[in-house]
């Protein structure tokens, strides 16, 4: 063992780990070797000093802060348990099956008018009058699917280790929700 | 510790994150009670600032929050390390931009020195000891922690996670994702660094 060797064994042995012949050698040489010793002598103290550093307890406003930050992250729900297209896929067809009666309503009247269409000319006006029923219908589709989407949007299913996407996901979900929000109250 | 008790402690870390997967807020509120000290004083330590440790800790919280419906419990140390995985990395991204922020505006290092006295006036006082040997004490805190920031990162880390947390080499190698052998050189030579920049503080005299 030499000076310029020992210290890459100084955490083995002051850990007690090395095998029984090198902890020997080691020993042997700190003993012979007055400025070896003085060197693992400040090692150890070091090591000490780092082990004895107190813990930092956080401050009163730590849980409240994180509380509120989970509680932001509460609203929407967990990523995994539904994926996002059978999310919209399920909404959506229970979305048709609420409006099922406009729907059917709608597809009659357009039937009905294309068969008039091909039958008599005069009754193109009233079809287009019929016509008439289907923006506000399809308006108030337009916002529930909106709605559903602020749901889904901001999840994607990787971003365990990923800060990207983390941080994208925490400044889209706000904007998101408070837009789909608004516009819901709204209309 | 008996083994036994340490690897009850696991358990319930792990039993706690199942339930946290069934939907029972209380359980997670449990894991940060159990976890809060250490991150945040895990984060402190290692940045050498107390604030953005407790933003960085909630961070790291968050997003164990989020993803738990993707953690899967398998026993022995297997949150510790998760945990201090997501710490470490946000921890990494902290020191970069950090190191790029020197850079572009030269701040000195005075900065860094003041943030590390902020951190040692708020470590509690030993009751034990005399009020001089408080003094001596933080005194001696404090150039350890500054000793610490002179660390390179590739060092810092590992060795802050060893000495400071108290994991285990193979769960330092688990958390940083390197082979156990450069984990336990790296803890070896950021020793020995530290050594050398603590020799005016340490006297080899005292045992
Ligand atoms: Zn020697």
């Amino acid at each position: 063992m030499s000076c310029t060797t020992i210290e890459d064994n100084f955490s083995d042995y002051l850990e007690d780990s090395l095998p029984a012949k090198l902890r020997q050698s080691v020993a042997d040489h700190l003993r012979s070797c007055p400025n070896c010793q003085r060197e693992f002598d400040l090692f150890q103290q070091s090591v000490s000093a780092l082990q004895q550093l107190p813990e930092i307890e956080p401050s009163a406003f730590f849980d409240t802060d994180l509380q509120i930050q989970l509680a932001l992250t509460e609203m929407m729900p967990p990523p995994e348990r539904v994926p996002i297209l059978d999310q919209v896929g399920g909404k959506f067809w229970q979305l048709i099956g609420s409006w099922r009666w406009v729907v059917s309503t709608v597809l009659a009247f357009v039937v009905i008018a294309v068969y008039l269409m091909a039958t008599r000319i005069d009754v193109v006006l009233v079809s287009s009058s019929e016509k008439q029923s289907n923006p506000q219908v399809q308006s108030i589709e337009k916002r529930d699917l909106v709605d559903e989407d602020s749901d889904s949007f901001p999840f994607s299913s990787d971003s365990m280790f990923d800060p990207a996407v983390e941080i994208q996901q925490n400044y889209v979900f706000p904007t998101v929700t408070y837009s789909a929000l608004s516009t819901g109250g709204r209309l | 510790m008996p083994r036994n008790s340490i690897e009850n402690e696991f358990c319930l870390d792990d039993r706690l994150m199942l339930q946290c997967q069934k939907g029972e807020a209380e359980a997670f509120n449990q894991i940060v009670q159990r976890h809060r000290t250490a991150l945040v004083t895990f984060i402190a330590r290692l940045l050498g600032d107390r604030e953005t440790a407790e933003d960085l800790a909630q961070e790291s919280l968050l997003r164990m929050y989020r993803a738990a419906n993707r953690y899967k419990a398998e026993g022995s140390t297997k949150f510790t390390t998760w945990m201090y995985h997501i710490a470490s990395n946000l921890c990494k991204n902290e020191l970069r931009n950090r190191n790029r922020r020197q850079r572009h505006f030269m701040v000195q290092t005075d900065d860094q020195l003041r943030l590390d006295q902020d951190l040692i006036a708020t470590a509690p006082a030993d009751p034990a000891l005399q009020p001089d040997q408080q003094l001596v004490k933080k005194e001696q805190q404090s150039a350890v922690q500054n000793a610490i920031s002179l660390l390179p990162e590739t060092y810092r880390l590992p060795l802050v996670l060893r000495d400071i947390q108290g994991l285990s080499y193979n769960q330092v190698s688990a958390t940083l994702k390197l082979p156990l052998g450069t984990v336990k050189s790296r803890i070896n030579r950021a020793r020995l660094m530290l050594k050398d920049l603590l020799k005016p503080v340490v006297s080899p005299t005292e045992r």
